[in-house]
């Protein structure tokens, strides 16, 4: 009997050990790495960019502005300015989490043993910030991605984050600099935008400093055209000087590649959203040449748009030019460099400069889109501006119609008012909105965020 | 051949034993009025003299001629005794004892307790019980029979989950429905979804309507389902019982008595749509209906016939003007769906060993066309003594399930949303014009982006296909009369085939007009291993204890593998070789735990019973700084009607427990990883990796976190057992109250942290509650009984903390304007969503466009639990005869009826078309002025707004629209089932060879009451696989039924 109550014990004792033993090694998962290389974090950001540029923040501004109109489903909501605070947690998470996230984390990875990915890492953290607080103001930047460690980042005001863009872009042209030997490993088909070509980051990232700059016209006409010019001075001395330069969003031919204007207005949200009346007005009274790849023709066979607060369902579609799958999207192109060039000389009061700028800008956006030079009736028509007849109404409503699709747009807008819209007058809001509400994930997550939820209260920039 | 001998042998013996004794002889059947029952014991009274009943429920006894009466017993019936003064032939009829105070219990581990001796609640159903319910699901035939346990039904459509819940929901994100072990091993419930790797959103808003696995357990082969309602009773499973424990026990057969029976069971169920929305047979596809008249006297019924190009309703008058008939979709595509069920079971008992056979198979068709749902089950259990200290015994159950699903949900292709959405002036199976395909072979549609739901069905199916085995070995081996060892080693396997496929042309699931092939292998194992000691001690004859020590083991694994085809090359080609662009994901989980235990319960006399629970766990998911907790129990039973008589009283206890038991962390939450993104806004498909030929990772949204511990869920609960009357009225009455804390939340931060989520032990809730059974048999004679038992449950669950400053979590992705959440003072999954803006006297504020405005921030829109919730049975039994129907009340309970709102925004409701030519005033105030201070002055509305606005936005989900117009109250009476059985006369001679038939006839759910203007309000759009509940949006529709049964004992 005393046996079996010892050996019942020692077996007891033997599981008690056991018991620790046999649940360790089970704790990694054999699904997820714990490390990844810089190249792979690039590919991340640079797609992280593309959906950023591209997708829903993209469609929304340009039915703000008109160059589209919502016609069914959410589309048709958001025409009507129906956004509020849960619209674009999505956009934002992306941002934050999937952009400046990883590019921080690829900045501290590759270290100063690799200045090329730090460079580019810079570079695009000032582009997803530009598109943040373009779009919601203050936004946080200087405690922001610390994860658990600074669960409330503070917002940093607009014009703090305007001056951090522009750091970011320095620090990461001077990076971008440095000898290719200076690298263990340099960035190339993982980038997707400019295959490794440092010397392109460059000239596009001086480009970014001139739209940044010349955000600020509101605030100070004078200085923030003169910073323009500069960068603009410096992008042409990088070697900026012609559509070849262009920043793309690439795309491709299989589904989870496709240009989501293309994946949203022809696959899988057919008859939602149509082109913009008020932009087809004033591509048809210009008889634009690039009207057939903005639009496909209506079931009149011509080129006309929604009107806003019309739910026109035989309007024309958006044109193989946004809707196709594989096609490029500009992210900072020579027109829109050679349009902050017009702008900024206008402001400078050298209107002989600014037109021959306007000029330059509307034949390399026609370029662009059609892949041909306009036909001279075009050209005489439309570029061929000189300081008598260039009016800062022609600049904008021209770079209106050049930036179709691009949040720039609407940033654009904002600060000119130009070109001059009408509220859709079925929305309960009597104006176009000016930004986006904070999101809800901030709101109820973040302490310090702030509570704007009113669509009409203006950016800081916008003031 | 083998009974006929089997008598000759005993009436042989039998003539031996009368030449030795001053004995005559008695004999006679036992039955409970339908069957014969085997094994009864037969036992002279005040004598060692005894005998039992054979396969065919006789005896032969010799009695001394003293003797003046037999006791008959047998487990599960009331014990009788009868007067044999001058008779030898002595029938017995017993009665079915649901209540019998020394009734054995099942309990964690397979311990069986004395129902009295239980210091916590438990509540046993049996397999009859369960059959009556009409339901091939285990899961969903609970409905209604027990209290606090509340079900919750995803659909009529056939193997579509059910959830169930004890009590109340328990943890934020872990696993809220209980631990299902069957014979002392626990198996796979599970519901998932199919859904590869880089599939953005939250997959239970769409797919399929898959099953939950317990699906898989042959009901017929359920001899009792015992409910371990709250931690103290199911503390003793350590980390998987914070959810309670259900614990199900099947038919086997009995060593002791010889015997050999067959049993066979067949049915057949005819099902049909039981509710289904009204929809508007008047206005055509198109826009412009609606619209205010110029001197706003009213709206202009018609509108503009746009076929193909919107899908809006606010079109033409469909027969009026356009001269098209139009068409009932809804109503021409449900069909009548068809259940066969058929077992068949052979049981063989000898003195030392038993053993049953059983095989059961199920067809089954549903009422969408072209789905079903098949099970076939096959199991043996065997149960052998060795010799008189040692036996073994095992069950192996090997099971083949499913069948052809059908699309559900938010999904272009769900079978409701196609449907319903359809205009009435499209005919959707159009004999004149092919049916669903165009002359071409493609797909007709009505609008762009909706699949044809006979499309769907025909050509779109989704299949799935379980091999299971599930089993268990045991022995025991008493080495002394005191001490008991037992080892069992159990083990669930199984792989889910799943193959789904959209026939080039289709529009789901995300934008595959090239055709797509999804192949799924769902791999699950799970062994699970018991060492059980147990000492038993009479400490003195009025003090007993028993003390069990144990060590448990459990291992288990899961691999989900996911490939996909696209671009398909050769049209009907359904070989993932066929296409052009290929994609898979992988992923792999391994969880192990181990344990210590210990279970000690002492007897005092024969009223005071303790029991005390120990349990040390150590388990892969804890934290990498602690990997081991302890979970204790406590409960003590007085039963005070042994220390006082009262009056009228036959039996009184009052119970006491408190409990702590776990629930483990999700794996490898311990560290932050890398994945590859997709990037999506919710409208596209997105951008995904690999990406133009390269690959890309970036960092998880989920920080990890190293000190991970498993929450716990501390549970005290009272209750007292009351019987009056010779036990024909009783009353079982608990209070609970629950406390979770350490709740795992998946904490959503501010992204501007670089992060979604964290996740962490930071939350806790509590459930209280009240569970009443009250059983009575009002009318009790020779022939007639009339029994009634009554559950109810109501339970108040109250989040009390979600982390330091916050204030509400999402617990599962949503929609646009609403989700689940769990917020601070409020219950757990309540609704939250845009709401409208009102004034401080809670009337609406209209906007100039005289429409609500909508509220700038989200709040709490419903509760989708119910206030309360409970059974009505009533059985009426006259001689073989019986009638019994359940009763299955829900008060409370919202749902979001996202599909009111949607058809509402098209005009597809019936109401939509009824008020189409009126305009409608919303009672409110209309905003006047506004003050410097930002305040405003409101005034009676008076604006006028057009049949139009009044459903698109203020009824409808269009516009500046408030989610909480679509919140109706899902609560109901329903008829649950109700039955008439007939046992066919069994006389003395058939008995040799029929020991039973019985037919029955059985309704589900003939009758159902309630406000909710959508299906069947017993629906959850997001399933069983999913913690929140209360979503309807296309939800398949729920089916009533008629049962129509044979069952036969040879």
């Amino acid at each position: 009997m005393k046996k079996i109550t010892y050996s019942v014990l020692a077996l007891l004792l033997i599981t008690f050990t056991g018991c620790k033993k046999f649940v360790d090694g089970y704790d990694t998962s054999p699904n997820d790495p714990s490390v990844v290389t810089p190249a792979l974090l690039l590919s991340n950001c640079e797609v992280a960019y593309f959906a950023t540029a591209n997708g829903q923040l993209s469609r929304q501004t340009s039915m703000m502005v008109q160059q589209s109109t919502g016609v069914d489903g959410q589309s048709r909501d958001a025409n009507e300015y129906a956004i509020d605070e849960g619209s674009n947690v999505n956009e934002w998470s992306v941002i934050y989490g999937n952009g400046l996230n990883n590019l921080k984390t690829l900045y501290n990875q590759a270290g100063t043993a690799n200045p090329h990915y730090q460079g580019i890492a810079k570079i695009m953290q000032a582009m997803f910030l530009g598109v943040a607080t373009d779009l919601w103001g203050d936004v946080p930047n200087r405690e922001a991605l610390n994860g658990e460690k600074g669960l409330s980042p503070k917002y940093d005001a607009q014009v703090d984050v305007m001056s951090d863009i522009q750091k970011y872009l320095d620090e990461g042209i001077a990076l971008l600099k440095k000898p290719a030997d200076a690298n263990k490993i340099i960035p190339g088909t993982d980038d997707y935008i400019y295959a490794g070509d440092v010397n392109a980051w460059i000239a596009a990232a001086h480009v970014v400093k001139a739209r940044y700059y010349n955000r600020l016209s509101k605030r100070d006409a004078a200085g923030s055209a003169t910073s323009a010019l500069a960068s603009l001075n410096d992008a042409k001395l990088a070697g900026f000087a012609g559509n070849e330069n262009n920043m793309n969003a690439q795309f491709g031919t299989k589904s989870n590649e496709y240009n989501q204007w293309y994946a949203f207005t022809v696959v899988e949200r057919a008859g939602y959203m149509k082109t913009g009346l008020t932009m087809t007005n004033i591509m048809n009274a210009w008889t634009d040449p690039r009207l057939p790849f903005y639009c496909l023709p209506d079931s009149g066979n011509t080129y006309n748009g929604s009107a806003t607060d019309a739910q026109n369902l035989d309007a024309s579609e958006v044109g193989p030019y946004l809707a196709t799958d594989a096609a490029p999207f500009p992210l900072v192109t020579y027109a829109e460099a050679k349009f902050i060039e017009a702008e900024a000389k206008f402001r400078a009061n050298d209107k002989a400069a600014a037109a021959t700028a306007h000029n330059d800008a509307i034949i390399a956006s026609v370029n662009a889109v059609t892949g041909a030079a306009p036909v001279q009736i075009f050209v005489d028509s439309q570029a061929s501006e000189t300081a008598a007849t260039i009016s800062l109404e022609k600049i904008m409503t021209h770079k209106y119609v050049a930036m179709f699709g691009q949040i720039e747009a609407y940033a654009d807008w904002r600060r000119t008012n130009i070109p001059s819209l009408t509220p859709n007058a079925n929305s309960n809001l009597t104006a176009i909105p000016r930004r986006l509400p904070t999101v809800l994930d901030e709101r109820l997550y973040n302490s310090n965020a702030p509570k704007n939820s009113d669509l009409k209260l203006p950016v800081w920039w916008d003031n | 051949m083998r009974k006929k001998l089997l008598t000759l042998l005993l009436a042989w013996m039998v003539s031996m034993v009368t030449v030795w004794a001053q004995t005559r002889q008695i004999t006679g059947l036992v039955s409970d009025r339908k069957e014969p029952i085997i094994g009864a014991t037969v036992q002279v009274k005040g004598a060692a003299i005894g005998t039992v009943t054979n396969a065919n429920g006789r005896y032969v006894l010799d009695v001394p001629t003293t003797a003046t009466a037999v006791v008959i017993k047998s487990k599960g019936y009331k014990t009788i005794e009868l007067s044999i003064a001058g008779q030898s032939e002595i029938n017995a009829i017993l009665i079915v004892d649901n209540e019998n105070l020394d009734e054995m219990v099942v309990t964690a581990f397979g311990i069986e307790h004395e129902r009295k001796t239980l210091g916590y609640s438990s509540q046993k159903i049996g397999g009859d019980d369960l059959k009556k319910s009409g339901e091939q699901n285990m899961i969903q035939g609970l409905a209604g029979k027990a209290a606090g346990v509340y079900v919750q039904g995803s659909g009529g459509t056939p193997g579509a989950s059910a959830k169930v819940l004890l009590r109340g929901n328990v943890t934020f994100t872990g696993e809220n429905q209980p631990l299902i072990v069957v014979d002392g091993v626990p198996i796979d419930n599970s519901t998932s979804q199919s859904v590869a790797g880089d599939y953005p959103y939250n997959a239970n808003l769409q797919g399929v309507n898959s099953s939950n696995r317990g699906v898989d357990i042959n009901p017929d082969d359920i001899e009792s389902m015992n409910i371990l309602k709250g931690p103290a009773a199911a503390a003793l499973y350590g980390v998987r019982a914070g959810a309670g424990a259900i614990i199900i026990t099947t038919k086997k057969g009995k060593k002791g008595a010889k015997s050999f029976s067959v049993d066979l069971n067949s049915s057949i169920e005819i099902s049909q749509v039981n509710k289904l929305p009204n929809l508007q047979m008047k206005y055509s596809q198109g826009t412009g209906g609606g619209a205010l008249n110029a001197d706003q006297s009213g709206s202009i019924g018609a509108g503009i016939f746009k076929p193909g190009t919107t899908s809006a309703n606010w079109g033409n008058l469909t027969k009026d003007s356009l001269g098209i008939t139009p068409t009932d979709n809804m109503g021409n595509f449900f069909k009548t769906g068809y259940a066969y069920n058929n077992n068949i079971s052979i049981t063989n008992n000898t003195e030392n060993s038993s053993m049953r056979v059983s095989i059961g198979r199920l067809t089954q068709s549903g009422v969408v066309p072209n789905t079903s749902f098949e099970r076939t089950s096959a199991r043996i259990s065997m149960d052998s003594r060795l010799s008189k200290r040692f036996t073994m015994g095992g069950t192996v159950n090997l099971i083949n399930s499913g069948g052809v699903r059908s699309q559900n949900g938010s999904n272009l292709s769900g079978v409701m949303l196609g449907l319903l959405r359809a205009p009435n002036s499209f005919n959707l199976n159009d004999p004149n014009q092919g049916g669903y395909k165009n002359p071409d072979g493609t797909q007709r549609q009505y609008f762009g982006i909706y699949d044809n739901p006979y499309w769907t069905v025909y050509e779109n199916p989704f299949k799935d296909n379980v091999n299971r085995a599930l089993g268990n070995i045991n022995f025991t081996y008493d080495p002394l009369d005191w001490m008991s060892i037992t080892y069992r080693l159990g083990t669930d396997m199984y792989t889910d085939q799943r193959k789904q496929i959209f026939a080039i042309g289709s529009w789901a699931p995300d934008n595959a007009p090239g055709g797509e092939i999804d192949e799924n292998t769902q791999r699950y194992k799970e062994y699970y291993s018991d060492l059980l000691v147990t000492i038993k001690k009479d400490l003195s004859p009025d003090l007993k204890t028993t003390l069990l020590v144990g060590n448990n083991l459990n291992h288990r694994y899961s691999q989900d593998l996911f490939l996909r085809g696209r671009d398909l090359s050769a049209p009907g080609n359904y070989n993932l070789s066929n296409a052009a662009t290929l994609y898979s994901s992988e992923g792999n989980v391994t969880i192990r735990t181990a344990a210590l235990f210990a279970d000690f319960n002492a007897a005092y006399k024969n009223f005071l019973f303790i029991g005390l629970t120990g349990r040390n766990e150590w388990a892969s998911t804890f934290g990498t700084a602690k990997n081991n907790f302890f979970y204790p129990s406590a409960n003590i039973s007085l039963v005070f009607s042994e220390l006082v008589k009262i009056p009228k009283m036959s039996f009184g206890k009052v119970r006491l427990a408190y409990a702590q038991a776990g629930m483990s962390p999700d794996p490898y939450r311990t560290r932050t990883y890398f994945t590859r993104a997709t990037y999506t806004d919710g409208f596209t498909g997105g951008l995904s990796f690999p990406y133009l030929g390269q690959n890309g990772y970036g960092y998880s949204s989920l920080i990890g976190n190293p000190n991970l511990r498993p929450e716990r869920n501390t549970g005290m609960e009272v209750g007292a057992d009351l019987r009056f009357f010779e036990s024909r009225f009783g009353i079982d009455f608990t209070y609970y109250n629950q406390k979770s804390t350490d709740l795992l939340v998946t904490r959503p931060i501010a992204p501007s942290t670089g992060y979604s989520n964290l996740y962490t032990n930071a939350g806790s809730m509590v459930n209280k509650g009240i569970e009443l059974i009250v059983s009575g048999t009002p009318v009790k004679t020779k022939d007639f009984s009339w029994d009634i038992n009554v559950n109810y449950a109501r339970n108040r669950n109250t989040v009390l903390e979600l982390g330091e400053g916050l204030k509400e979590i999402s617990l599962e992705s949503g929609f646009t304007e609403m989700g689940a959440y769990a917020i601070k003072n409020l219950p757990y999954g309540v609704l939250y969503g845009t709401r409208w803006d009102r004034t401080s006297n809670g009337d609406l504020i209209i906007g100039a466009n005289g429409l609500p405005r909508k509220a700038l921030e989200r709040g709490q829109i419903g509760n989708p639990y119910p206030k309360w919730y409970g059974g009505i049975r009533n059985t009426f039994t006259y001689k073989k005869l019986s009638f019994t129907f359940l009763w299955d009340v829900r008060v409370g309970g919202d749902i979001w009826n996202g599909t009111w709102a949607r058809l509402n925004n098209i005009g597809r409701t019936a109401e939509s078309a009824e008020g189409r030519e009126k305009f409608y005033i919303i009672p409110g105030q209309k905003v006047v002025s506004v003050n410097p201070d930002g305040s405003e002055n409101y005034e009676s509305n008076d604006i006028k707004i057009s049949a139009y606005n009044y459903y698109r936005t203020f009824k409808g989900d269009g516009g500046a629209y408030a989610a909480e117009n679509a919140i109706q109250d899902g609560g109901w009476v329903r008829l649950r089932d109700a039955s008439i059985s007939y046992a066919l006369p069994i006389g003395p001679k058939a008995s040799r060879k029929i020991k039973g038939v019985t037919l029955s006839v059985t309704g589900r759910n003939l009758l159902l009451f309630t406000d909710y203007t959508g299906v069947d309000p017993e629906t959850s759009l997001t399933g069983a696989g999913s913690n929140i509940g209360g979503w309807d949006y296309f939800n398949n529709p729920g089916t009533k039924s008629y049962t129509f049964a044979l069952k036969a004992s040879f």
